[in-house]
């Protein structure tokens, strides 16, 4: 996919009045008919990637889907144009309080965060109510002007859960902030608060992330060969169907 | 022991750096439809929707 559709400035301010939504291909069986039906490549399967713009409903196509944004447009510009010219139609849009978005598991919250080069936020606690408050607290701060897209998250029931980041027996509940490793198969705590903390304990706690977190611009080539070399075998949930990856889901 | 380090000093250093840390922008995702969805639904605004892989050639940590 073309990175300089998202990435360019007229897109992402746009961006700011659409709910954007990126499912991950291949880690959910429910959601994958979704997205076939939006787009099927020539061979009739779900490709590694699906390019939509819909209205409220999530059936209302409001530009040509495909594979991605260069199916519809020839430039960011002009897509970054269409964004605006679509948002004319929904005056009545309304503007609430959203909840923390958040990645389905820690593993796929590495993996994701690794992918973004982003620093990864776990809300840890076996309590639910914890973790209600908690994450209420972060999407205050996930969506605030100076961390909008800058930070993953995700939620931690249990301490098992931590093992790829071998604090699965040392951490107390709280917020843990990492760096994932280079694969997202791994990574380190960077900072940490505890469940009591108040709202400002964890933006300092995320800042910090932010300010430490280092993180290495990736080639897919070197990236991909490296990977083959350590042995990286990332499961997909369900199989890849797209022709230009390999069958490696679990089955 | 960097990090050991960066823990105890993570009071200070947020002082130094709140309140932002300057970063490029980026579109902020829902990763799940139902999440996405919802706040689609209550708030009558239009989804922009790509899916995305997190592997390539079964090699994690790149889109």
């Amino acid at each position: 996919m073309d990175g300089s559709y998202l990435s360019h400035a007229g897109v992402i301010a746009a961006s700011r009045s659409f709910v954007c939504i990126r499912p991950l291909t291949y880690e959910s069986a429910i959601e994958a008919p979704y997205l076939q039906s939006l787009f099927r490549g020539r061979s009739g399967n779900l490709e590694n990637t699906v390019f939509a713009m819909l209205g409220p409903d999530a059936k209302t196509q409001l530009c040509r889907t495909g594979r991605s944004p260069d199916f519809a447009f020839r430039s960011p510009d002009e897509m970054a144009a269409a964004m605006k010219q679509i948002l004319q139609k929904y005056p009545d849009a309304k503007s609430i309080s959203q909840p923390l978005p958040l990645l389905p598991n820690v593993r796929l919250g590495l993996n994701v965060s690794s992918c973004d080069n982003t620093p990864l936020a776990i809300i840890y606690s076996p309590e639910k109510s914890t973790r209600v408050r908690l994450e209420q607290q972060l999407a205050k701060l996930a969506w605030s002007k100076d961390h909008i897209g800058q930070v993953q998250y995700c939620v931690a029931t249990t301490a098992e859960e931590l093992k790829p980041l071998g604090l699965e027996k040392t951490t107390k509940p709280g917020v843990l902030v990492v760096q994932p490793g280079a694969y997202g198969n791994n990574g380190h705590l960077i900072s940490a608060v505890d469940v009591t903390a108040e709202a400002s304990k964890l933006a300092d706690a995320v800042d910090f992330a932010l300010l430490v977190s280092e993180f290495q611009q990736k080639t897919m080539r070197s990236h991909v060969s490296q990977g083959q070399r350590l042995g990286v075998n990332w499961k997909t949930a369900i199989p890849v169907t797209d022709s230009g990856g390999r069958g490696r889901g679990r089955r | 022991m960097r990090h050991r380090i960066a823990l105890l000093l993570l009071p200070l250093a947020a002082t130094l750096v709140a309140p932002k840390v300057d970063a490029a922008e980026r579109i902020a995702w829902y990763s799940t439809l139902k999440q996405g969805l919802a706040v689609a639904k209550t708030t009558g605004r239009p989804i922009l929707l790509i899916s995305a892989a997190p592997h390539c050639h079964g090699i994690s940590g790149i889109w």
